[in-house]
């Protein structure tokens, strides 16, 4: 006869300070050593109140702030944030900025990209691939610079169009790095995607399939990943996406099962294929006689009403939700990330995993604190 | 469970085979990959020379053995295992190193690309600390309306007619450097400039002030034409014919 | 030892003869040890984190320390000074005792090891017979440190790291063991000097090429002594980025200096001792030739160098020795660091399975296959067959061609069907060189 092994359960608090939570966010823990029981997210040590800032700001000042809220993908951030403006008072933009827009967006989903991998494989332990992504992202980075100013934060995307036109010599740049970049990915396919121990690690870990991901609210490469083809570039498009041609890549379940941290990896590194692709085709067709932003008036005052338009950032769905009276500040401003949607999926999904893989977890769903709590 | 389970001996030849593959990646960075790093405190960013006599560092021992390119484009330190510019041109060499990892040094496009567009130097819009030519500013406080975080702060006393500057404060520090307070300014006098080493111990340095006395404002003149549109000089009109004079 | 202060005994080297053979050779063995410590293991380490910095840092394409002397070399005086000079900090609800002790054990069971492990011919301080068996024990001596500093800190983390380096270092002893006992076996020793006196200069008369088992040990000693000294891709307990270091966590200055140095000399120990028990070891080419030469036909020792007056040639022919087990123990060197570089970390359980399901059969399976050789008519170094005994060192039989020539194809093949999987995604993309000016708008 035997009996049963006295166990105790332990909260450990996986704290804000961390070096793998991706930002300042808690977990709290219940585990009995390797297996977690129980895991509750904790959020709120980065809120910045951005949304209240912005009722205090005009309209147009709030692009920075935006570049804030994600600051890993600042670009696309700006650029809903103008698309929100813009649906609201009604501005026309021109051609020329709309595929500078494209360019820029693309190109900042690379970035994103870049780190959200790089980032799972330094979690998972390598150092070396995201010392690769980030040498590679200083090219980008460089261009950034010399298109606007800033390496971060860009504030770049302006309602009525960008903020400055594309320097000489800037587009063949931009065409140069996307030959520079694409056997790079090849290259980093080799060292980490299909590296055994990696796929061991994350294969099968965290599985979401396509009911939870939808019921969760998870959007962008969390929901592509387990095999909802939704991308919003191709399904309520905005902007020029409707000319340009790509693919939207979904997990297949290539190794393990579909919806595993592995398909998310997978697929960001594919998107950032398909995102060389659109770059190519808009520098290609960046038209020359339009101009690169439309004549807005300073001190802008959409009319009353309300919208909420959202655009396919590199973490996903961002929405801005504006409500406006008329006059230069906006009554509420509500942001809709995707970081946010997906805290609410770990309960759900940590349960019954080893600690390591919280972390794969955490990574792999791309989380970034400043997108959770604003 | 998962979709691709693999044997026992798969699964060990597939750790052999993924680990080399993954050594083969990682050497051939070792060996091949440029180690372009800019030397910070050796180059002066704004302009990409190498900063004077000042700052005794590696870069100045590079320079006096004169293997450092005058041209501020790129500074490679050629320390074993840096991109060994010899294998460009041998023979012998070149073949190997194509047959082990597929590319021939310095002739791949994607290398020359790193080498040369990673600048040394900052851009011409990069937003660094805010500078004002105070002589030039009319105290339209159009700056400092236009700062989503109000770090600028502009006191004004009429006289007269005429605007008096009496304060002009710029708290760099809670400077989010986003642009917005350049674009509308009509003389140009607050801008960005590449300056971004502001680093300091004490805090009231943060807090740029650039009036020491009071002083008057920038009366900008409306001019009626725009510059160059002006309509050329009419022609003198005639001379008056001298008044013939009365004759009987 | 004991015979060298019978020499310097007998000499009458005063002062140092009066103390006696005893005396004398405590007062060596500590000046052996002293040596050993601080002029020898304690350098090694240091030099050995510096080349683990600078690799790293040329793999991902950027230049390790430079700025710190020349090269960047004087970087281990300056680290060893930082933590010198830091904040010693000890957590007010740790276990004082323990939490003091801890680096210590970690630290003398790394440096336990440098005793009984023959850097050339002569240059082992002490030849014990047990030679492995006190490695190993060595080993476990380092978990008991790990343990202890994991739970003397009072944080839940370092707990964690503790528990998991326990069953880590514990689960892989056995695959070292089972490793290194096909070596033992046909080498008749346990001691790493008769090992080597074994074997040759010539990858042939390598214990690795003996027989497939043997070939098949060699990979399982390396990765097995890889989790043993908690090196990537094993390196949970000390996690950077899932346990903020583990059982290091709360450790400051030269405590934690104390696990990082023992981390680094660990990684030349385990280098050494593949490369003196399956690779050859010291071995050079022309070794008996100057044996012949120099002593005359005798295998020379530090006295009878000293008495016939031979110390100048002693010296050449130990450090002859000596840089060839160098020179093949730094591509080993080389070899983990890139390692660490390349892989990722395995989770706990697979690292259980790892060590359970794939290493210890492997290293029976070895075993077995060592024996069978030993003991078929024919094939051993028992020609004869089994029980006729032999002085040893003894020879390991016959050379067989395809022992040797197996492996090698089929590690020319692992590593060439690898660079032909990898050859073509680095060629450049399609060039796109399209002026925008061209560009139908």
């Amino acid at each position: 006869m035997t009996t049963a092994l006295k166990t105790e359960e332990i909260t450990l608090n996986m704290g804000p300070q961390h070096p793998s939570t991706h930002g300042v966010i808690r977990f709290i823990l219940k585990t009995d050593g390797e297996i977690i029981y129980e895991c509750v997210p904790d959020v709120g040590y980065l809120h910045r109140s951005i949304e209240k800032i912005g009722e205090k700001v005009e309209w147009q000042s709030f692009i920075p702030y935006t570049d804030r809220v994600d600051y890993l993908a600042s670009m696309n951030s700006n650029w809903a944030y103008s698309l929100a403006v813009e649906r609201l008072a009604g501005i026309e933009v021109p051609r020329r900025a709309e595929f500078l827009r494209v360019i820029v967006g693309e190109l900042g989903r690379i970035t994103s990209h870049l780190i959200g991998a790089g980032a799972l494989a330094l979690d998972i332990g390598a150092a070396t691939p995201f010392t690769h992504a980030i040498r590679d992202r200083e090219m980008v980075n460089d261009l950034f610079e010399r298109i606007c100013g800033a390496r971060l934060t860009f504030s770049f995307v302006y309602p009525g169009g960008v903020a400055y036109d594309a320097p000489p010599g800037w587009i063949e740049d931009v065409l140069e790095f996307c030959d520079y970049f694409e056997p790079r990915i090849e290259q980093f396919n080799a060292l980490i995607t299909y590296n055994k121990i990696f796929v061991k690690r994350l294969a099968g870990v965290a599985v979401i399939d396509t009911e939870t991901a939808i019921d969760y609210g998870l959007v962008g490469p969390n929901l592509r990943a387990s095999g909802f083809r939704f991308d919003l570039r191709r399904d309520e498009p905005y902007s020029v996406y409707p000319e340009l041609d790509f693919d939207v890549p979904v997990g297949r379940g290539e190794v393990g099962v579909l919806g595993d941290c592995w398909d998310r990896f997978k697929c960001r590194v594919d998107e950032m294929k398909e995102s060389l692709k659109i770059v190519r085709q808009a520098c290609r067709m960046l038209p020359t006689d339009s101009a690169h932003k439309a004549k807005v008036k300073k001190i802008l005052k959409p009319p009353k009403g309300e919208v909420y338009v959202r655009s396919e950032s590199a973490r996903g769905e961002m929405g801005f939700y504006l409500i406006s009276d008329g006059t230069q500040n906006s009554v509420r401003t509500k942001i809709r990330t995707g970081s946010f949607s997906a805290m609410g999926v770990f309960p759900k999904v940590a349960r019954g995993m080893m600690i390591a893989d919280l972390i794969a977890v955490i990574a792999s769903l791309d989380i970034v604190a400043p997108e959770i709590d604003r | 469970m998962t979709n691709h389970e693999s044997s026992y001996f798969g699964a060990i030849y597939e750790v052999i085979h993924t680990t080399l593959k993954g050594l083969i990646v990682t050497s051939r960075a070792w060996a091949l990959d440029p180690k372009v790093t800019v030397q910070y405190p050796d180059i002066d960013i704004r302009t990409g020379h190498f900063r004077g006599i000042d700052s005794p560092s590696m870069g100045e021992v590079l320079k006096g053995l004169g293997r450092l390119d005058p041209e501020p484009a790129m500074r490679k330190l050629r320390m074993f295992g840096d991109q060994p510019r010899g294998l460009k041109t041998k023979p012998v060499l070149n073949p190997i190193i194509n047959m082990l990892y597929g590319t021939i040094p310095g002739s791949n496009a994607s290398n020359d690309f790193y080498e040369s567009r990673l600048s040394t130097k900052i851009a011409d819009r990069f937003r660094g600390i805010l500078n004002v030519d105070i002589e030039i500013c009319t105290a339209c406080l159009a700056c400092s309306r236009a700062c989503p975080i109000d770090c600028i702060q502009i006191d004004t006393t009429k006289v007269g007619k005429l605007l008096k500057l009496e304060r002009f404060d710029i708290d760099i520090a809670l400077c989010m450097y986003c642009g917005l307070c350049s674009v509308p300014c009509p003389t140009g006098a607050i801008h960005h400039t590449k300056e971004f080493e502001a680093s300091t111990t004490d805090f009231p340095d943060l807090i740029r002030r650039f009036i020491d006395e009071s002083r008057m404002a920038y009366k900008t003149v409306k001019l009626k034409f725009p510059l160059g549109t002006e309509p050329p000089p009419e022609a003198a009109p005639a001379p008056i014919p001298p008044v013939a004079p009365a004759k009987a | 030892m004991f015979e060298l202060a019978q020499y310097v005994v007998d000499k009458d080297f005063w002062p140092l003869s009066g103390l006696g053979v005893l005396g004398v050779s405590i007062l060596l063995m500590i000046a052996v040890s002293v040596f050993l410590m601080h002029g020898f293991f304690m350098p090694i380490a240091g030099v050995m984190t510096f080349v683990e910095r600078k690799i790293a840092g040329w793999t991902q394409a950027r230049i390790g320390p430079n700025r710190v002397g020349p090269f960047g070399l004087f970087v281990i005086l300056a680290d060893g000074i930082k933590l010198i000079l830091k904040e010693d900090i000890i957590p007010a609800a740790a276990d004082r005792p323990l939490f003091k002790m801890a680096p210590y054990a970690v630290l003398g069971g790394a440096f336990m090891t440098m005793v009984i492990i023959p850097l050339g011919p002569n240059l082992i301080p002490v030849d014990l017979d047990l030679g492995i068996l006190v490695y190993i024990a060595a080993g476990s001596f380092v978990t008991m440190g790990i343990v202890m500093s994991g739970w003397s800190s009072n944080n839940k983390w370092s707990t964690l790291g503790g528990a998991r380096s326990v069953a880590q270092i514990i689960s892989y002893e056995i695959p070292v063991g089972m490793a290194l006992l096909p070596a033992v076996i046909l080498t008749g020793s346990l001691s790493f000097q008769s090992m080597v006196l074994a074997q040759g200069w010539a990858p042939w008369q390598w214990t690795m090429f003996h027989n497939p088992g043997l070939f098949i040990a060699t990979f399982v000693y390396f990765v097995a002594a890889l989790a043993e000294i908690n090196r990537t891709p094993f390196d949970i307990p000390e996690a950077e980025s899932e346990l903020v270091s583990g059982y290091n966590t709360e450790y400051s200055g030269m405590r934690f200096g104390m696990f990082f140095v023992a981390e680094f000399g660990n990684v030349v120990v385990i280098s050494w001792i593949t490369v003196l028990v399956f690779m050859g070891g010291w071995h050079f080419p022309g070794e008996q030739a100057l044996v012949q030469n120099w002593f005359g036909g005798t295998w020379p020792t530090l006295v009878g160098a000293l008495e016939s007056g031979k110390a100048v040639q002693f010296g050449l022919f130990n450090l002859i020795g000596h840089a060839t087990l160098m020179a093949k123990t730094v591509p080993l060197i080389i070899l983990i660091v890139l390692l660490r570089w390349t892989l990722p970390r395995v989770r706990i359980d697979q690292l259980m399975d790892i060590s359970w399901k794939y290493l210890t059969p492997m290293g029976m399976g070895a075993t077995v296959m060592t024996a069978a050789y030993m003991i078929w008519p024919g094939w051993g170094p028992f020609p004869e067959g089994a029980g006729s005994g032999m002085a040893l060192p003894r020879d390991m039989g016959p050379m067989r061609v395809w022992s040797f020539l197996l492996p090698v194809a089929f590690m020319a093949f692992c590593v060439g069907h690898a660079l032909m999987a990898s050859r073509y995604p680095w060629k450049p993309g399609r060039p796109s060189k399209i002026k925008p000016a061209e560009a139908t708008s």
